[in-house]
């Protein structure tokens, strides 16, 4: 039996343990909560860092790089569309109010996601997806590294929540059965809660978890959505409550 | 190249930014990579990504880690501006950037290099200990220290 400590947690995190390595983590956590509450303070911290390095988007790009590259590629129409793509990147700008331009932003970060990713789009809050009343519960009371049974073969373990633009509280977490396994973004509208992406990666397995901090395929989402950091368990707490 | 390395612009800043933590320092050494790959070019048979990357990270090492250009952590007030983020979000904001500022400032380098290379670049273990030849089980060692350090003063309110 593997031993299980914080390297082995940093590890699960960036996706880089076996199957049958993420199986064990997978059921020690589900047997002990400071082990799982120890996953979440990790992904946390982790997900701080990145974030951290987004908010550098917010600044101009100097003028001096741009010229540096400008100066040798008039009219190469790669530079227009990248420069439209980090336009659409920044929903917090003109087209933070836009619901189009939002969902155009998001679909452009689903479109790159899925591209690295090679998931697997189930939907994007479309109804056919609706999350089921057991998931939605289990949303509203779990907190972010415990995993909870949900049916006689699944469950659901909480990665981190966050507060978008729009002020919803919205949660990463992932649906494990014996059909395999899918990271999803849900976001608290009112009484309900809207299902914002869903991805399923081909390769996972039932209880093979990976938190959208590793899981590129969610990364674009999110790095679309989240204004600032994970909310700390004391924040989400408030949330839940 | 010029139009691979426009559409990298934001990933390699994103990385300038994770080693410097500071907004000032981040850009000059993302001009300086820049420069410097326009100037010297990319070996035959390399990804300009994965080059790109190394580059800044070198430059990183080099020459603004040695020379210590700016000893304090600046919050970098401009990241703010535009009001992108206001009223208890941004104070929230605020403070979570600058407790990771706070912990990155302090770390050893080897750890630093490691968390930037897995959790900004995305780069694998393996690709992260063949790039700095070490020890896959180091490259693991590095970045749960890293994370730890970041976790305890995350916690701490």
């Amino acid at each position: 039996m593997m031993r299980i400590n914080d390297e082995i947690l940093s590890a699960m995190l960036d996706g880089e343990l076996d199957a049958d390595q993420t199986l064990e983590v997978n059921r020690a956590m589900a047997a002990d909560p400071k082990l799982a509450a120890r996953f979440a303070e990790l992904a946390a911290a982790n997900a701080s860092f990145v974030q951290s390095a987004r908010m550098i988007d917010e600044a101009p790009m100097p003028e001096a790089i741009t010229r540096l590259l400008e100066g040798q590629e008039s009219g190469d129409s790669n530079v227009t569309d990248m420069q439209a793509f980090r336009q659409l990147r920044k929903p917090t700008h003109s087209g933070g109010n836009n619901p189009a331009l939002r969902w155009a932003a998001l679909a452009a970060s689903l479109a790159l996601a899925i591209g690295l990713a090679g998931g697997n789009l189930l939907g994007t809050g479309s109804s056919s997806h609706a999350l089921s009343p057991a998931v939605a519960d289990a949303l509203n009371s779990v907190s972010s590294g415990e995993q909870i049974a949900i049916g006689s073969d699944e469950s659901m373990l909480a990665g981190f929540s966050f507060v978008d633009a729009e002020e919803r509280f919205c949660r990463q977490f992932s649906v494990n059965s014996e059909d395999g396994s899918s990271n999803q973004i849900a976001c608290r509208e009112g009484e309900d809660w809207e299902q914002i992406a869903v991805i399923r990666s081909p390769e996972q397995t039932t209880e093979n978890y990976q938190p959208a901090s590793s899981n590129h395929a969610l990364d674009g989402v999110l790095d679309t959505m989240m204004v600032g950091a994970p909310l700390s368990l004391e924040e989400e707490a408030r949330w839940l409550d | 190249m010029q139009a691979q390395l426009t559409a990298l612009l934001p990933a390699l800043r994103r990385f300038a930014w994770s080693l410097t933590q500071s907004v000032h320092d981040a850009d000059d050494l993302l001009q300086a990579t820049v420069e410097r790959l326009l100037s010297k070019g990319v070996p035959e048979n390399v990804d300009l990504s994965r080059w790109a990357f190394t580059v800044c990270r070198n430059l990183w090492i080099d020459e603004y880690r040695a020379r210590k250009i700016r000893q304090t952590v600046d919050v970098a007030p401009e990241v703010f501006e535009d009001g992108q983020v206001d009223g208890e979000r941004e104070v929230h904001g605020k403070l979570q950037l600058n407790k990771v500022m706070t912990v990155m400032k302090d770390l050893p380098e080897d750890q630093h290099a490691v968390l930037s290379m897995v959790a900004i670049q995305g780069l694998s273990y393996k690709d992260v200990a063949a790039e700095l030849e070490i020890p896959v089980g180091t490259v693991m060692s590095r970045l749960s220290r890293a994370r730890c350090k970041l976790a305890e003063l995350l916690a701490t309110g």
